[in-house]
């Protein structure tokens, strides 16, 4: 897709949507609508040429636990990949997602050109482990959230 | 992206695409509502209004400030980091001149719970939640 601002939300709301015809578990869902979000609307900002891929994996065999996957896949130049591996040894680092968050908070407070919070948020707040994979200059991350298996009782 | 934003008396308002934000002071306190999606299309809007609402809270001596997100659908980081601006802004002025925030949110908006909870870690002793 063109990553552009406008169809972020757009797309946040279609995953929304979506995910809530296979998983019965609205904190969930909410959780990786906010991570769509966010990874999209990193992509808008600095994906070469403003082109990104998202795909959304749920693996899990009837109801039980199982994993579901965001991936988004884009273009970005030097400068953006350091940032980004910057922040993932910040990410891998932390012992308690909550407190790298907020002290990244602090951090960025004074800094009006960047927020810097969206892969930490998705992290914390999502709860979902990220990874990030370089090749040349194709960037992808991947941030993962378990789904609960189905209770019948 | 259009946005437009007003002060008038003690009112202030702000406007965007899919968000709006309103607040009127009365008495000691600032009540302050969101609505709509707080996106990119929203940020430059709702740093103008972050920005007149602590001018505001300052000039007229208010003791709180309580901001009602029930009505907003959601908010991304570059919105959340506007709220942490501000935040460290009223965390940095002398004890005496500093004022109380509250942020109300909505049991059914379930991102409101993780996001205003994490704002609220930044402050704990300015920033109360309500929902």
């Amino acid at each position: 897709m063109d990553a552009n601002p406008l169809l972020v939300s757009v797309t946040r709301r279609f995953v929304e949507q979506a995910l809530e015809n296979f998983v019965d578990d609205a904190d969930l869902v909410s959780r990786v609508a906010m991570a769509a979000h966010e990874l999209l609307e990193n992509a808008a900002k600095y994906a070469r040429q403003g082109k990104a891929v998202l795909s959304i994996v749920l693996d899990r065999v009837g109801d039980e636990e199982g994993q579901l996957t965001l991936r988004l896949i884009n273009e970005a130049n030097p400068a953006h990949i350091d940032r980004l591996r910057e922040v993932f040894s910040r990410i891998d680092g932390c012992e308690d997602p909550l407190v790298m968050y907020v002290g990244l908070m602090r951090r960025n407070a004074r800094d009006r050109d960047i927020s810097g919070l969206g892969l930490a948020r998705i992290r914390a707040e999502g709860d979902m482990t990220l990874n990030l994979d370089i090749d040349g200059e194709i960037a992808t991350i991947a941030a993962r959230a378990t789904v609960p298996a189905v209770s019948h009782t | 992206m259009a946005t437009t934003t007003s002060t008038s008396g003690s009112g202030i308002s702000a406007q965007s695409a899919d968000f709006s934000a309103t607040a009127a002071c009365q008495d000691r306190t600032v009540a302050a509502t969101l609505t709509g999606t707080a996106d990119l299309t929203a940020k430059k809007a709702l740093d103008d209004f972050l920005s007149r609402l602590h001018d505001t809270a300052r000039s007229q001596g208010v003791a709180e400030v309580v901001v009602d997100f029930k009505s907003l659908a959601f908010m991304n980081s570059s919105c959340l980091k506007g709220f942490v601006t501000w935040i460290c802004a009223v965390q940095e002025l002398p004890p005496q001149t500093q004022y109380r925030i509250v942020l109300v949110s909505s049991p059914q908006m379930l991102w409101q719970q993780r996001s205003l909870h994490a704002l609220s870690c930044l402050a704990t002793d300015l920033v109360t939640l309500q929902s």
